[in-house]
């Protein structure tokens, strides 16, 4: 018993113990704060912007949250489009590969001037960023189902659609969520990427304008706020795939 | 009356009552436009933001949309692309932008005189052009300083083999160089030179304008897209005039200016009116007083179009009346 309260008490207690850390070592060297701002004059800038600061993460977050929704449900699409078809996967997949491979933030302008400087382009964005490990492992999931159980269902007269919905995509499930977990940060990435081509709102503008002001105390206040709504939604994400799928055993990590 | 002698009067009636209603509604709907400016808002935009504040643009018949950009590329390639119907690039980049026949035109220049600069320490000074041999300085890898740098050198007969320059992507050349890795760096008044002036509340910044050392270009001006200049004139002419007469305002009402501007932006209000001030040493001349705001001259388009041909590969040169106009500005 004790020994799990100490288990969850140490990420906190070490993590605290980097900021004070953090906050004597900007004291001693005597580091000027648009190199490196201290953790409370970090705090001070939250708690002064807090009205704004809240208004520019609610529009990140939106972002996010609508790019994860449509990477997700995507990216499962892609999933299962290309792995029921062969001629989609031959046709569809290198397309998917390539878009990975061409670094997205070289691509946002283009998105831009395609689209115009709107939602549609930054969505695109987040998208491009987070869709393909959920297609990856969605993939992986759907191809990993015992062969036996599935010839067991069609010899039983089994439609192809049956053995969809009751094996292939339950069995998938675990697979489909590890896809998810990554997928939500780097959503949260991708709608930074789009706010730095094209917002003028958001955590994401307010850090590169902070940045050409070089007023390092707001890009540090910024960033908080992201890793802070970044945290949170990657639990949120565990917490469903417990919800949803509590059978399924998977290795603590970390107990996080 | 009959039956069909009622029906035509009251359809006639209502077709009227609909034309008179349909021409009013049109009438109070404004012209929507676009400006797509050169970066964020920074002070120097306030003469835009006041107007919108105003209601002058309105008054002109138009609903204009201010966009912060994301440098003057970006500006040109809105316009470029009919995204936005008006940009506020650097001039430079615009003469080198219709050499490669992008489809704009300038129509109004705000910065008569080019804003960059050598940034240095009052204790290690670079009080002339001269002064940078034996110096490090940091350079952009791109934009109007980037090319200003060589042709600064070139006609002040800077040795820039004695000179160490090193590049810096945009948000390092400042820190760089107030944590002494470089002796100087160069940068816009309003901008860099700001910037290091606020965070270097001990040691004196100083700022060597080139404008002052023979670079003759213009800087930043109002751009119209091509298209929209031949089928939209009046509007061209509105927003050029409104905006002129709120560049004029601003001059004297500096506080009003930078409170319109202050609510689109996160800068703080003090910081936004220091970087006004820079920015009207270049915006408030003697020749723009005497030509009249925003009027373009020959001589300052052949200089800025000289620039951009020598030192930032323009493949030809362009006719003046290719690449300006002052007829929306009269």
């Amino acid at each position: 018993m004790l020994r799990g309260t100490f288990d969850k008490l140490l990420p906190v207690a070490f993590f605290v113990g980097l900021i004070v850390l953090w906050q004597i070592a900007t004291h001693v060297l005597t580091v000027p704060s648009f190199l490196l701002p201290s953790p409370v004059e970090i705090a001070k800038k939250i708690y002064e912007l807090f009205d704004r600061l809240l208004m520019h993460t609610w529009v990140t977050l939106s972002e996010v949250l609508i790019g994860f929704a449509l990477a997700s449900i995507g990216g499962i699409f892609l999933a299962v489009i290309t792995a029921h078809s062969r001629f989609l996967a031959r046709t569809i997949f290198p397309i998917m590969v390539i878009s990975q491979v061409i670094p997205t933030i070289a691509i946002a302008p283009l998105l831009v001037i395609w689209f115009g400087p709107g939602d549609v382009a930054r969505l695109t964005v987040v998208f491009l960023i987070a869709f393909f490990p959920v297609v990856v492992n969605t993939t992986a999931g759907l191809l990993r189902v015992d062969e036996e159980l599935v010839d067991l269902v069609a010899g039983l007269k089994g439609t192809r659609w049956k053995i969809f919905t009751k094996i292939r995509m339950p069995n998938a499930l675990p697979s489909i969520f590890t896809g998810m977990r990554i997928s939500i940060a780097l959503s949260v990435i991708g709608a930074v990427v789009a706010e730095f081509v094209a917002a003028n709102a958001g955590l994401g503008y307010l850090i590169f304008s902070a940045a050409t002001n070089l007023d390092t105390v707001l890009v540090f206040a910024a960033v908080t706020l992201l890793a802070v709504m970044g945290i949170i939604l990657f639990q949120l994400v565990l917490l469903s795939q417990r919800l949803a799928i509590p059978w399924a055993l998977e290795a603590k990590e970390g107990d996080a | 009356m009959n039956v069909y002698g009622k029906i035509k009067s009251i359809s006639a009636t209502v077709a009227l009552a609909t034309t008179v209603m349909w021409s009013s509604v049109s009438a109070a709907a404004e012209q929507k436009v676009t400006m797509h400016l050169d970066f964020l808002v920074n002070g120097y935009h306030a003469p835009f933001y006041l107007a919108n504040e105003k209601g002058w643009y309105k008054e002109a018949g138009l609903s204009v949309t201010i966009r912060p950009g994301r440098g003057t590329a970006d500006s040109i390639k809105n316009v470029a692309t009919g995204q936005a119907q008006f940009g506020f690039p650097d001039f430079g980049a615009v003469s080198k932008a219709i050499a490669d026949g992008i489809p704009i035109t300038a129509v109004a220049a705000f910065s008569q005189t080019v804003p960059a600069g050598i940034i240095s320490f009052a204790d290690k000074p670079i009080n002339k052009p001269k002064d940078l041999e034996g110096k490090s300085i940091a350079v952009a890898p791109f934009g109007a300083t980037a090319i200003m740098m060589p042709a600064f050198a070139k006609i002040n007969g800077v040795d820039m083999s004695k000179v160490k320059v090193q590049t810096y992507n945009f948000g390092a050349m400042v820190p760089s160089f107030l944590t002494g890795k470089v002796d100087a760096t160069v940068g816009y008044v309003f901008g860099e030179f700001h910037a290091a002036q606020k965070k270097s509340p001990k040691r004196k910044v100083l700022f060597l304008a080139m404008a002052d050392w023979g670079i003759g270009a213009y800087s930043n001006g109002i751009v119209v897209n091509n298209a929209f200049m031949k089928s939209n004139p009046k509007a061209v002419a509105a927003f050029v005039k409104a905006s002129l007469r709120s560049l004029k305002y601003t001059l004297t009402h500096l506080d009003e200016a930078i409170a319109a501007t202050a609510k689109h932006t996160e800068t703080p209000a003090a910081t936004l009116k220091e970087q006004l001030q820079l920015a009207l040493r270049n915006f408030d001349t003697p020749q723009a007083r005497k030509l009249g705001w925003g009027t373009m001259t020959d001589d300052k388009w052949k200089a800025t179009q000289d620039i951009q041909v020598e030192f930032n590969k323009q493949k030809k040169r362009v006719p003046l009346s290719a690449i300006y106009t002052n007829k929306f500005v009269k």
